[in-house]
């Protein structure tokens, strides 16, 4: 039997597999996961050996602000969404326009976080006060640095893309940037639960 | 325009902010709404990970990636939600 002519049938967009973004990023969030995966089970291998420890602890946590920073990850995130289907299309004013308010929210996860940072040193907190608040400096805290790594790559794009044709490298490197921007609201989804709303 | 905004993907974030708010409101009225602290903390935990898997799945894209991509995707969630889950579930807790 003859091989069927794939250019006389022609795979349905939809049903095209492909990956978002370069390869490597993929290599590297991946591994990133894995990282904050362990420190997420070691965290709450303390926690079921420290409960009763832990639970005081977590009394000084603001869930209020917690969940504001989660609300303003996931619009950020999907403000990018918006952009990078845009730019696909070739709109790339409303990209940008999209990536602006995605910009916007980002910014302001960092004024709650540096709010939130604040408000624990004042109370003299820090990551040496007991475990619970180790694991809570160094979880969020790397989180925080995820957070500033990704805003400038969504404030450069913000910048660049301009009315024209958007080329291929650009998507690609739009959509790879994306990914990182939406890992960051991922792990930030586990992380609020896990060390302010799990008691 | 309008094709942009009303997406399935808007739907996910709908979705994903409704979870939000369920998991706050769990928290907010801890130990009220459902009847063992452990249970509360074994549902927020897994709606988590639910709204972590709508994330890789629709913003990532891994739904329509190929399976090299998208099985170690859904071994993370599978695994950091089952060990997550095992462990805040009190089944390991010191007495």
């Amino acid at each position: 039997m003859n091989a069927v002519d794939t250019s006389l049938h022609p795979v349905p967009e939809k049903q095209k597999k492909r990956i978002p973004g370069d390869e490597l990023i993929w290599l590297f969030l991946l591994g990133d996961m894995v990282c904050f995966a362990l420190f997420f089970a070691l965290y709450s291998y303390t926690k079921s050996n420290h409960t009763a420890l832990f639970v005081e602890a977590q009394q000084a946590l603001n869930l209020h602000t917690g969940s504001i920073n989660t609300l303003l990850l996931l619009a950020s995130s999907w403000f990018v969404v918006i952009a990078v289907k845009a730019a696909r299309l070739q709109m790339a004013n409303t990209c940008r326009w999209f990536l602006l308010p995605a910009v916007l929210c980002g910014s302001g996860f960092v004024v709650v976080k540096l709010f939130e940072y604040q408000e624990k040193a004042a109370l003299g907190i820090n990551f040496l006060t007991n475990d619970f608040f180790l694991f809570y400096y160094l979880i969020t805290g790397m989180h925080f640095v995820h957070v500033l790594l990704g805003l400038p790559l969504l404030v450069y794009f913000a910048v660049v893309i301009r009315e024209g044709k958007l080329d291929r490298k650009t998507i690609n490197n739009l959509e790879s940037s994306a990914i990182f921007w939406h890992m960051v609201d991922l792990l930030w989804i586990v992380i609020f639960p896990l060390i302010y709303l799990v008691r | 325009m309008r094709a942009l905004v009303y997406s399935r993907e808007s739907l996910v974030w709908l979705v994903l902010m409704t979870i939000t708010l369920c998991s706050w409101l769990l928290a907010w009225s801890h130990g009220q709404l459902l009847p063992n602290v452990r249970i509360e903390a074994v549902v927020i935990i897994a709606l988590a990970f639910i709204k972590a898997r709508l994330v890789l799945m629709h913003f990532m894209e891994t739904a329509h990636a190929p399976l090299q991509l998208r099985l170690p995707c859904e071994a993370w969630i599978l695994l950091s939600g089952s060990v997550l889950i095992v462990l805040e579930s009190g089944l390991f807790t010191a007495a």
